[in-house]
């Protein structure tokens, strides 16, 4: 199958590797075009407008870094849906980028005939070896979903059909919820430990498995108390997604997400969420 | 070896009959006391007093609701535990409870010795004996009543002064009353953007970022079922004392506090549902829009 690709990330250049792996054509463009060498190096054919790429393809992913991206890449001034609808092509469009779920109903209700899925990735730990698959949960309509769930496989271990379009990205802000709310209680967990000094491995062994426990407690706990903060999800990201999931949702009831909200923002953009205890030493906490 | 055993309620139960099955003589008692004709064992004896249960016992268990229940149980004048036994007599108190409380126990004048000691994992965990249970107190009662806690939990952690068993339970409670809350959180946004939080809670299950509340309490939201696992009138309690015995402000467990002191002030009979149904109070107050 003929498959374009826009947006060459670290995550993005993997997935294209994997695609020619498993024997596709893969046409790409990225805005700046040196990005594309080590691609290319890997069998990408590289084109230089998006309107290029349109008239080569059945089938584009994009994975890009924000909302904004996506809307400018399909939405403006020879984007992905005019070229489209210049050359009256009815490809499918998957979007792999963590977005906002408005944005994905925006584009899927477009009126060229482009086919849309929302695909954002979910991390999943193998905690057996260690590894980090991703998977993705998908939104939009279902028999497009079916015809093209193969290609999924080359990408990573599982893919979920969640409900039309945005449901994708609702599931992916449902995780982060959940990621950063675990997250949080850990940190005020710890804080308080630390203040009625408590031996904290007797702490994790007493609570880990419990009604209280997640993966990350399971997973971190041991190195959040050693200050190893590394998490390939970032404070910056982290705000991101919640401002958004606040600002789309302004009659629904939020009422951890606004705190989670407020802490992150007097955090520093490049730290890393597990830090988040260290939030809670700084004096001005005190009652 | 012979046992009292004071409250007998959900968890009680199933840890009064792992004590019966392994050749203990349990002397029970309950405020209710029609709440004894549940246990049916020969090594059983129904009292009618607490004087009467602890007479003979050597060691004394209590598990009952509140802090305050805890204070009558081992203070009152005429039954007050502390007041009817020796100081041979080692005292367990298995309630979740105040931390200062355990400490005003343990130092009581006659010496007896009062170890504070809640347990985590449910009325499953207490009918498997799997308990996760948290000891603070004298460090050689707490060799003594070892045998005794291993028929009851298999995760048994000793920390330290009076206390710190009571502390280290709600430091659980922080994890608990956070995942909890962003279940239901979560599970409304799902509802608010159409999107089926079935579909979603499978994905998550399966993902970096699940949690047990989720995968548990969010079943139970989904089905609607909200029976009491756990009632929110003692989960309210758990999280007024991480407030009263922490000097930070913890902004994430204060505002679950606050969440569920509304919900109940709305409508006092969720004070005897699951702490699951607060998702209800998303829901509801929606509808004021």
């Amino acid at each position: 199958m003929k498959i374009g690709w826009i947006g060459f990330g670290n995550k993005g250049l993997e997935l294209v590797n994997s695609l020619i792996y498993f024997g596709h054509e893969v046409y790409g463009y990225n805005r700046t075009y040196t990005k594309l060498s080590y691609a290319i190096e890997h069998g990408l054919i590289p084109v230089e407008t998006i309107d290029e790429l349109v008239s080569s393809v059945d089938v584009i992913f994009t994975m890009l870094d924000s909302s904004n991206s996506v809307y400018d890449v399909y939405c403006k001034k020879e984007g992905i849906l005019e070229s489209c609808g210049k050359h009256d092509k009815k490809i499918v469009c998957i979007d792999l980028t963590t977005s906002s779920p408005k944005l994905a109903k925006f584009l899927a209700n477009n009126d060229i005939g482009v086919e849309f899925l929302d695909a954002p990735f979910i991390f999943q730990k193998n905690i057996e070896d260690d590894s980090i698959f991703y998977y993705y949960a998908v939104g939009g309509k279902k028999h497009i979903f079916d015809k093209y769930k193969n290609l999924f496989n080359c990408l990573g271990s599982k893919v979920f059909y969640v409900g039309e379009a945005g449901s994708g990205q609702v599931t992916k802000k449902a995780s982060e919820l959940s990621l950063l709310s675990s997250n949080l209680a850990i940190s005020e967990m710890i804080t308080y430990a630390n203040e009625k000094k408590l031996d904290l491995n007797k702490l994790f062994s007493a609570v880990n498995n419990g009604a209280g426990s997640s993966l990350l407690l399971t997973e971190c706990f041991e190195k959040i108390v050693n200050k190893d903060y590394k998490l390939d999800y970032s404070n910056k990201q982290a705000i991101i997604s919640v401002e958004s999931i606040l600002k789309e949702n302004p009659k629904t009831i939020f009422a951890l997400t606004k705190i989670i909200y407020g802490i992150l923002k007097k955090m520093e953009l490049n730290d890393s969420i597990l830090s988040m205890n260290e939030f809670y030493k700084e004096n001005e906490n005190e009652k | 070896m012979k046992i009292a055993w004071i409250g007998v309620g959900v968890m009680g139960r199933h840890m009064v009959y792992r004590l019966l099955n392994n050749n203990h003589t349990v002397y029970g008692f309950n405020r209710t006391f029609e709440k004894l004709e549940s246990i049916q064992h020969e090594n059983f004896i129904k009292c009618k007093t607490i004087a009467e249960a602890v007479k003979e016992a050597e060691v004394v268990f209590t598990m009952v609701g509140y802090p305050a229940d805890v204070k009558q149980v081992y203070l009152d004048l005429d039954t007050g535990i502390l007041n009817l036994v020796n100081k041979d007599v080692i005292c367990v108190d298995m309630t979740t409870s105040d931390p200062e409380l355990a400490v005003k126990l343990a130092n009581n004048p006659k010496e007896i010795k009062v170890l504070d000691a809640p347990v985590t994992g449910g009325d499953i965990g207490a009918s498997n004996g799997t308990l996760s249970i948290m000891v603070g107190g004298d460090k050689q009662a707490y060799e003594k009543v070892l045998p005794l806690f291993k028929l009851l939990g298999t995760r048994i952690n000793y920390f330290g002064e009076a206390g710190s068993g009571q502390h280290a339970k709600l430091a659980n409670q922080i994890l608990v009353g956070l995942n909890t809350l962003m279940t239901a959180e979560i599970i409304n946004y799902c509802n608010e953007n159409n999107t089926d939080p079935s579909k979603v809670l499978e994905v998550l299950n399966q993902s970096c970022s699940q949690n047990w509340q989720l995968k548990n309490n969010g079943l139970k939201i989904i089905e609607k079922n909200y029976d009491p696992g756990f009632y929110n009138k003692h989960f309210i309690k758990d999280l007024n004392l991480i407030k009263q015995n922490s000097h930070k402000n913890l902004f994430g467990i204060n505002q679950v506090l606050k969440t569920y002191e509304n919900f109940v002030t709305e409508e006092p009979k969720n004070y005897n549902l699951g702490t699951q149904s607060i998702y209800k109070y998303f829901v509801k107050n929606k509808e004021v829009f």
